[in-house]
């Protein structure tokens, strides 16, 4: 048959080779190999699948539906191959052992590494499609960086979302969800300096004078009866930059101002910029995440009180308890990657107020695939802060639990102002300093609020309307898009249907009330400490969340929910 | 289905080597019985249950990426296998059947991978013809090829026409270099598909071999992806000059362990199932001259093309310079349905055309650092051409790379870039010179020599660097990071 083939007997027997170190060395080395190659496969095949990703904050894939199609067209492989790849166990571990081993392809010139640093295309990215039926325009490049701001949170924030399935509200096909709903925030990418993640900003003076002009209609639409304020929040990459990298990074003093000088004298614009400048040397933005502190927060919450003229409840250990919770690893390790954020947690501090009595109310919705509105849910009430100290990579959550809701917070401040906050994430710390200075507050992120704008805040009563905005959104097209949108859309999330149970999110810790005269207690662990939260080193265990309080019904949760009853029976009446 | 994959690696991989290894007892134990019925004679095909494995383990392997291309293939198979027949029945091989088998063959490559490219290539001429939109089998460009070369090995006589369809299809569907090659000759593996000896030296070998090729992709190449794609996919605009040489060069060490990594990692399977490829790549970075390197980069490609289009044209025999301005436009085309892939190969072809006019004249007299320094340049310059197959973006990066452009010369992204990634750079240079093969020397030396001790400390290393890349490629892949598989168009 062939040269080779000269005895047969040898066929797939191990042959005795002339050298006998050759063969040793052979028989060594592969049962080395095959002995861990099988315990390396065994342990990827039969350990504890991980699920979901608290570091990347996501669900990772799941096995596919084995259907005929889908085998015959090719999705179940590729999903499959998707879900080995995905869902293998341990996963955030092995993550950032992967992250230790890719630091060693280089070092970090002064201590600065940056993650796809480019200056983005800002204006094409969001050109819409031409609508006639030319030929499409050429493929603008890609953002430096597409970071899907949100999606983290309201992932989250479903999760938490107690839904009882027969009870919900849901929108009909009639409403469509925000098609960009899942933003993605324009940036020149991320820059790692020292310990600190900065997301440089690209700016844009053409997006911020269309921001300025649409919060001059909401004033137009309101008139006198609601003071309006614009509170343009800088991020830390206009405090922290290094100059080398600066031609990177666009001034988010000169958007802001250019923001500014396009609103006439009838919106109060807060200068949150000065005041965080004068602290910059404190803890007033995360370093492992894209948000700002609850210490920033405050800052510009007090910038905010005194332009609206409201009073202010300044931070003291005689009117806050302040909870620690360490070890916080935020976004940026997500979008990065980066061993050096990871290995360098910080503290995530909040402020529960005191001496003010208080009663939130969530309206959560429901969200489908990317994002988009299926509905909204019952009204849930609920602490404002809610316990996220054991997921710690999304502590900002420990705020209303996310963005995809909307949230009204009741207080004793009686004072007959009534709030209405317009924000992005940026917005979910301020309230915690205003509960004395309105007697109500209404905290509506941009991206998921389906109701019209004027009606609702008519219908509620509200005073005081700010718009919160980080210097990103507020440069964004989409935020922009968002804002007239809800003056234009419908009054309503339509009609009163029932949600199939698989689109309702699990229930878990959050459907209780939060019980005022309980607080003590169930903060007893807590360290106080003084007013300025950098003097704070302490850990301190945070409250659990009171679920086995009991609830009483106050008269203001009667009304409260009255109230959401008017509004879905009248919005019955109009689809009809 | 990607070799570079959890999935790959430890599902498909582990199952098919477990079955492999029943059914060679299996082979055994009915070789067996059948020489004691036939007096110690072999059977044409004295593996049935081994390649009934690999063949089953290769249509599915196929069918995971492309379940209904998969008819295609073995539609294909079929035509082949008749053609083979039909080219050798008779005394003198039939001169019409090899012409329609082959015109079959490159029907098919041209329908599936270039009638986009040929048809939109007319439009641009003033015609409004319908584009079809077909996406390119997986592996096209290899099995086609290696169908080719079946079907003239056959015609020439240098190797008999297979009879049994099943081994035509496991020649031409054998997962290891289904998808990314090498192009293994049918008369390469003719006798191990029928009598394959294999012994434990093949497998601690194939599976170094195989390891190795996954290191080579997974950590040196995937990881320079993200070099190259930081720079090169951008927007040129803001490009520095600095960092386009530094994208460009992070895809050549890219392209090269990419490429060879699959082959190592094809060779090293093949070995571990008995068979025994060809080499594909012997160290191409180290030539002194274009004609050097193409006998070094894809051998079993240009080995192809000189066989069944240069030679058969004349050679150098007559109107040498129109035959390699053929098998170069060719050798381009292959590579991509684009425009800068036919360029890039021309490019290839003017240049060693006039090497061997020039340089290969001279060449002894000319300093080595000189001649490496000229083939590394051309070669680096010629990435830039493959990867862009936008000409304009091609252009503009072109000026960008000389300073031309306007853009900047050097800013601080590149600089990070660099020395966040200079390890990884180093790494790739030495790894793309003939280290391996000194220390490969001096592992078969330790076993000639009378002292075991160099042998257990190789055989010791071995094992360790083995279970090393096998660790961080495992965990790379988790990761994530970048595992771009650049063989759909070839």
């Amino acid at each position: 048959m062939g040269k080779k083939s000269a005895d047969p007997k040898t066929l797939l027997r191990y042959q005795t080779t002339d050298r006998k170190k050759k063969r040793a060395s052979d028989i060594l080395y592969v049962t080395v190999i095959s002995v861990f190659f099988a315990v390396t496969a065994a342990a990827i095949l039969f350990l504890p699948r991980s699920g979901e990703s608290q570091l990347e904050q996501r669900k990772l894939a799941k096995f596919p539906e084995v259907t005929v199609e889908s085998v015959l067209n090719g999705s179940f492989m590729d999903e499959m191959t998707l879900f080995f790849r995905d869902n293998v166990p341990m996963r955030d571990r092995l993550m950032v052992a992967a992250a230790q081993i890719q630091e060693y392809t280089g070092f970090r010139s002064n201590d600065i590494k940056l993650h796809n640093v480019a200056i983005a295309e800002a204006e094409e990215f969001y050109t819409e499609p031409p609508v006639t039926g030319t030929a499409a325009p050429p493929v603008s490049e890609p953002p430096a960086v597409t970071v899907s701001e949100t999606a983290a949170e309201t992932d989250i924030s479903a999760a938490e979302t107690t839904v009882s399935p027969a009870e919900t509200t849901t929108t009909e096909e009639t409403e469509p969800p925000p098609e960009d709903d899942n933003v993605n925030i324009l940036n020149n990418g991320i820059a790692v300096v020292g310990t600190r993640a900065l997301m440089l900003y690209g700016g844009n003076f053409s997006v911020g004078e269309a921001y300025a002009q649409v919060i001059e209609k909401y004033k137009k639409a309101f008139g006198d009866k609601v003071n309006v304020y614009c509170m343009v929040v800088p991020t830390s990459s206009e405090f922290y930059c290094p100059e080398s990298i600066s031609s990177y990074n666009a001034s988010q003093l000169k958007n802001i101002e250019n923001i500014y000088s396009h609103l006439s004298e009838d919106v109060i614009s807060v200068d949150a910029y000065s005041v965080l400048q004068l602290h910059t040397n404190e803890n007033i933005y995360f370093r492992t995440d894209h948000h700002w502190t609850s210490l920033g927060a405050y800052y510009a919450a007090r910038a905010f009180a005194e332009a609206a003229e409201v009073p202010f409840t300044e931070l003291s250990t005689a009117e806050y308890d302040m909870h620690t919770v360490d070890g916080y690893v935020g976004t940026m390790y997500g979008y990065t990657q980066d061993i050096e954020i990871k290995n360098n947690p910080e503290d995530f501090v909040y402020y529960v107020p005191k001496n003010i009595d208080y009663e939130v109310t969530y309206y959560n919705y429901i969200l489908g695939e990317g994002n988009a509105i299926l509905g909204i849910a019952d009204p849930i009430k609920s602490d404002f802060f809610l316990d996220f100290s054991n997921m710690k990579s999304s502590l900002y959550c420990t705020f209303m639990g996310g963005d995809a809701k909307i949230t009204h917070v009741h207080t004793s401040t009686g004072n007959g102002r009534r709030l209405a906050i317009f924000k992005d994430s940026y917005g979910n710390a301020l309230p915690q300093f205003l509960f004395g200075s309105f007697e109500d507050i209404y905290i509506m992120d941009m991206r998921y609020f389906t109701y019209n704008a004027e009606d609702y805040l008519k219908e509620k009563g509200i005073t005081d309307l700010l718009f919160a905005n980080n210097t990103f959104h507020a440069t964004t097209r989409s935020t922009v898009k968002y804002y007239e949108r809800m003056l234009t859309q419908g009054r309503t999330p339509a009609v009163t249907t029932t949600v199939p149970t698989t689109t309702a999110p699990v229930a878990s810790q959050t459907e209780t009330q939060k019980n005022i005269s309980e607080k003590p207690e169930t903060t007893k662990e807590t360290k106080e400490t003084t007013a300025k939260g950098t003097a704070a080193e302490t850990t301190v265990s945070v409250t659990e969340p009171p679920q086995t309080t009991t609830v009483p019904e106050t008269s203001e949760t009667v009304t409260e929910t009255a109230e959401n009853t008017d509004i879905s029976e009248e919005n019955t009446d109009i689809t009809e | 289905m990607i070799f570079a994959d959890l999935f790959f690696l430890y599902i498909f991989l582990p199952a098919v080597l477990v079955l492999y290894v029943i059914a060679g007892f299996a082979d055994k134990f009915i070789g067996k019985l059948r020489r004691k019925n036939r007096r110690g004679r072999f059977s044409a095909n004295e593996n049935p249950v081994t390649n009934a494995v690999l063949i089953i383990a290769s249509l599915l392997f196929y069918a995971w990426g492309e379940p209904i291309y998969i008819l295609l293939m073995i539609f294909s198979v079929i035509v082949n296998y008749a053609a083979g027949l039909l080219i050798a029945r008779k005394e003198q091989p039939s001169k019409a059947a090899l012409a329609a088998g082959v015109t079959f063959n490159i029907a098919l490559i041209c329908v599936f991978k270039y009638s986009e490219f040929l048809i939109s290539s007319v439009n641009s001429l003033g015609l409004s013809l319908p584009v079809p939109d077909i996406i390119p089998p997986v592996g096209i460009s290899f099995y086609t090829f290696q169908s080719i070369s079946y079907l003239a090995d056959v015609y020439r006589g240098d190797v008999k026409a297979q009879k049994n369809p099943f081994l035509i299809l496991l020649y031409i569907s054998m997962f290891p270099q289904l998808i990314a090659g090498p192009i293994v000759r049918y008369g390469t593996i003719a006798e191990e598909i029928v009598f394959r000896n294999l012994t434990l030296s093949d497998v601690s070998e194939g599976s170094f071999r195989f390891f190795v090729g996954l290191g080579k992709k997974v950590i040196l190449a995937n990881q320079l992806s993200i070099i190259s794609e930081q720079f090169l996919d951008g927007n040129l605009d803001g490009l520095s000059a600095a960092g386009a040489w530094l994208g460009l060069i992070a895809f050549t060490f890219q392209i090269y362990f990419d490429f060879s990594g699959y082959s190592d990692m094809a060779i090293g399977m093949g070995r571990c199932f008995g068979f025994r490829f060809d080499e594909n790549f012997n160290y191409p970075y180290i030539s002194r001259s274009i004609t050097e390197f193409w006998r070094r980069w894809h051998i079993s490609l240009g080995s192809f093309f000189r066989d069944y289009v240069y030679i058969p044209l004349g050679g150098n025999r007559r109107h040498q310079p129109l035959n390699l301005a053929i098998v170069w436009f060719l050798t381009g085309l292959w590579h991509g349905a684009s425009w800068n892939f036919v360029l890039w190969g021309l490019y290839f072809g003017v240049i060693i055309i006039l090497e061997k006019y020039t340089l290969l004249k001279i060449a002894n007299k000319i300093p080595k650092i000189l001649l490496h320094i000229y083939s590394i340049i051309l070669i680096v310059f010629g990435w830039g051409i493959f990867y862009f197959e936008d000409i304009g973006r091609l252009g503009k990066f072109i000026r960008i790379i000389f300073g031309i452009s306007g853009n900047a010369l050097w800013d601080i992204v590149a600089q990070n870039a660099f020395t966040g990634n200079l390890y990884l750079l180093i790494a790739a240079l030495v790894c793309s010179l003939p280290v391996g093969k000194l220390i490969r020397a001096g592992y078969e030396n330790s076993l000639k020599a009378k002292s075991g001790a160099a042998a257990a400390a190789f055989t010791f290393g071995k094992a360790a660097a083995s279970v090393l890349l096998l660790t961080v490629s495992t965990l790379l892949l988790i990761s994530g990071t970048n595992n771009p598989f650049l063989y759909f168009r070839f």
